[in-house]
C-alpha cells in the first residue's frame, strides 16, 4: 500500500528533510510515525499525499508510482486516501455536514449517496447533533473529528493523520486514537504522525521513529504500563524490514457496513467544547 | 459530472452572495468600464450620424448642356447612376431649379421678372464613399453632354478624414477599455481567490480537479459580468438621455434635430454589455485562476 525505496528529500534551500528512507506499510496496518520537530514527519506526509516530490528514490502508494504521476492524475490519486490534517482544514463558510459532504462532491458523488454516507460518518465520529454547526462553533476536538469524518467520507482504505491529537486534551487524544483503531479494525490502513511518545506507548502498534530525516526505529514496541510487564519488541515478533499488520484486515468490509455501535462503543459520545 | 455541475453552479451563485464585498468591487469596476465603452460607442454613433448628415448635404451638381435632347439628358442620368460610388442621382429640371432660386430670394425675386430661365437641367448626385469623391467627380466630368460639375471637394475630403479619424479613435478607445476591463476583472477575481486560498487548498487536498476548483469562480465571474452589464445599460441610458437633452440646443445650431434616440441603440448596447460582461467574467476568471493554481503548484499547496 505504501512503499518508500531509498527516498531522499532535499529542499531548494539545501535542507535534507528525509535521507535514504525505505519502508513498507502493508494494507490493514496501523502505523505511528513519531519524531521530534524537524525530524522529517511533515515531509514524510507531504510526500505521501504528493504535496512534495522526492529528490531521489521511489514512492509507491495505492498502486500509484508517485515518481511518474502526472499533474492530471494527482487529484485522482488523492481520492484514494483520507487525510486528517493537524490544522483541520475545514472550510469556515460551510457547516459540519457540508464540510464532510465536500469530499464526496469533489468526486462527483450523487446527492442521494452523499446524504446517506455523510450522515453515517458524522454519526461515526459522534457529531450527529452538531451537523448544522459552523466550524467556529466547535471545539478543537470536534473540529478534528469533522476533519476525520471528511477523511472517511469517500470510504478510502488509507487514512493519513497528521498530528490529529495536537490540538486536543489528553482524554480527547485517546478518544481520537481509539476511533482510528476501530477504523483500522474495520480494515482501513492508518498512518498517524505524532510527536506524543506517551500516547503511542499505550497501543501495541507499529511505530516508525524518525530522527534527522532517517528512520532510526521501526517496529512494535512493548506497551509500557506499570501494572504489566513490557512485551518483547515488535521487531523480534515480526522479523524483517516490514512487519506484518497487527490486525488482519477484514476483506470486503466497507465502513458503511460496520454498525456504528460496534465502532463507537465507548468513544462515540460528542465531545464538549 | 451532472451532479458536480449542479453543485458547482449552486456554489458559484452562493459565492456571489457570500463574498458580497468582493462581488460589489468586481461589479463596480466592470460597470465603470462598460459605461465608458457604452459612452464611447454612443459618441461615435452620434458623430457618425452628424458627419453623415453633412455628407448628405455635400452633393455634386451635374449641369446638362442646353443643346442636349431629352433622350441624351436621360441617357446621362443612366450613365451617372451606373458609376461606382454613386449613391443617388436625382434629376432637377431647370424650371424647378429656377423656381427654387426665386423662392429663396423672397421679395428680391422681382428682379427676375420677365427674364428667361438661364439655368440648365441638372442632376443632383450623392456619393457613397467620401474617400472616392474626387474620382467620382472626374468620372462624371468625362461623360457626354455634361456642361459643368459643381462640387466642394475640400469639404468632402475633410469629412472623409474626420469620419476615418472618428472610427479609428472609437475602435481604439473601445478596444483599450475592453482590455482594461479584462485586466481589472481578472485582478479582482484574483484577489477574491487569494481571500479564499484556504478553500482552494482544501479542495486540492481532498482531490478536487482544477476544473472543479475553477468552475464556481468562472460562474461567479460570469454572473458578476452579466449583472454589471445590466447596470451599465441602465446607467448609460439615464446619462445619455440627460446629456442629449442638455445638448439639444447646441445640436440644433449644427443643423441636427438632436442626439440619436437611445431606443435605436438600446438593444445593441445591451447585447454588447452582456456579451462583454459574460466574457470578461469568464475569461478573467479562467485566466487569473489558471495563473493562481500554477503559482500554487510551484509554491506547494501547503503554504499559507
Amino acid at each position: 500500500m505504501i512503499e518508500f525505496i531509498n527516498v531522499t528529500k532535499k529542499y531548494p534551500n539545501g535542507t535534507v528533510a528525509l535521507r535514504d528512507v525505505s519502508l513498507k506499510i502493508d494494507p490493514g496496518e496501523f502505523v505511528f510515525v513519531v519524531g521530534a520537530s524537524g525530524a522529517g514527519k511533515s515531509t514524510f506526509l507531504k510526500l505521501i499525499i504528493r504535496e512534495e516530490v522526492s529528490s531521489s528514490g521511489i514512492i509507491k502508494i495505492n498502486k500509484y508510482n508517485l515518481n511518474t504521476l502526472s499533474k492530471r492524475e494527482i487529484p485522482y490519486f488523492r481520492r484514494t486516501m483520507g487525510v486528517v490534517f493537524q490544522d483541520f482544514r475545514l472550510i469556515p463558510s460551510m457547516n459540519v455536514y457540508d464540510n464532510v459532504a465536500f469530499a464526496m462532491r469533489v468526486i462527483g458523488a450523487k446527492e442521494k449517496d452523499i446524504r446517506k454516507r455523510v450522515t453515517y460518518v458524522i454519526s461515526l465520529v459522534g457529531l450527529s447533533s452538531k451537523a448544522r454547526c459552523m466550524p467556529n462553533e466547535l471545539s478543537g476536538g470536534e473540529q478534528q473529528r469533522v476533519s476525520l469524518a471528511r477523511a472517511l467520507a469517500n470510504n478510502a482504505n488509507l487514512i493519513i493523520a497528521d498530528e490529529p491529537t495536537g490540538n486536543v486534551d489528553p482524554q480527547m487524544s485517546k478518544e481520537i486514537v481509539d476511533l482510528f483503531m476501530r477504523l483500522n479494525e474495520g480494515g482501513a490502513t492508518v498512518v498517524m504522525v505524532t510527536h506524543e511518545h506517551s500516547l503511542v506507548r499505550c497501543y501495541d502498534k507499529r511505530v516508525i521513529i524518525l530522527e534527522n530525516g532517517s528512520v532510526v526505529s521501526d517496529g512494535i514496541p512493548a506497551r509500557l504500563a506499570p501494572s504489566e510487564p513490557a512485551k518483547p519488541p515488535a521487531v523480534e515478533e515480526t522479523p524483517g524490514p516490514h512487519p506484518k499488520p497487527y490486525l488482519p484486515r477484514r476483506q470486503g468490509t466497507e465502513i458503511t457496513d460496520i454498525p456504528v455501535a460496534d465502532l463507537l462503543a465507548g468513544s462515540g459520545k460528542d465531545g464538549g467544547r | 459530472m451532472g451532479n458536480s455541475l449542479g453543485y458547482l453552479t449552486r456554489e458559484g451563485l452562493r459565492n456571489v452572495l457570500h463574498n458580497r464585498l468582493m462581488s460589489l468591487a468586481s461589479i463596480s469596476v466592470l460597470f465603470s468600464c462598460l459605461v465608458m465603452i457604452g459612452s464611447a460607442f454612443l459618441v461615435f454613433a452620434n458623430l457618425n450620424a452628424m458627419i453623415g448628415s453633412i455628407e448628405a448635404q455635400n452633393v455634386i451638381m451635374v449641369f446638362v448642356k442646353d443643346t442636349s435632347t431629352t433622350k441624351q439628358t436621360e441617357q446621362l442620368g443612366v450613365e451617372i447612376r451606373a458609376l461606382l460610388n454613386v449613391e443617388s442621382c436625382v434629376f432637377v429640371p431647370k424650371e424647378e431649379a429656377f423656381q427654387q432660386q426665386i423662392d429663396q430670394l423672397g421679395s428680391a425675386a422681382e428682379l427676375f421678372e420677365g427674364i428667361d430661365n438661364p439655368l440648365p437641367d441638372a442632376y443632383k448626385v450623392t456619393v457613397a464613399d467620401m474617400n472616392n469623391f474626387q474620382t467620382t467627380v472626374k468620372n462624371i466630368e468625362q461623360l457626354d453632354n455634361v456642361l459643368r460639375v459643381r462640387e466642394n471637394s475640400d469639404l468632402a475630403s475633410k469629412l472623409a478624414s474626420l469620419k476615418s479619424a472618428a472610427t479609428y479613435i472609437s475602435i481604439g478607445v473601445i478596444a483599450l477599455l475592453l482590455i482594461v476591463s479584462l485586466f481589472i476583472i481578472s485582478n479582482t477575481i484574483r484577489v477574491t481567490m487569494f481571500s479564499r486560498r484556504l478553500e482552494i487548498r482544501i479542495m486540492k487536498s481532498v482531490g478536487a480537479t482544477s476544473w472543479f476548483i475553477r468552475w464556481p469562480f468562472m460562474l461567479e465571474g460570469m454572473i458578476l459580468g452579466v449583472l454589471a452589464g445590466l447596470l451599465a445599460e441602465l446607467a448609460v441610458w439615464g446619462v445619455y438621455e440627460a446629456v442629449s437633452r442638455s445638448l439639444k440646443g447646441l445640436l440644433s445650431t449644427l443643423g441636427r434635430s438632436g442626439a440619436l434616440p437611445f431606443s435605436d441603440y438600446w438593444h445593441i448596447l445591451l447585447a454588447g454589455f452582456l456579451i462583454i460582461g459574460f466574457l470578461a467574467g469568464a475569461v478573467g476568471s479562467l485566466f487569473s485562476m489558471g495563473k493562481y493554481l500554477k503559482e500554487q503548484e510551484c509554491a506547494g499547496i501547503d503554504e499559507e
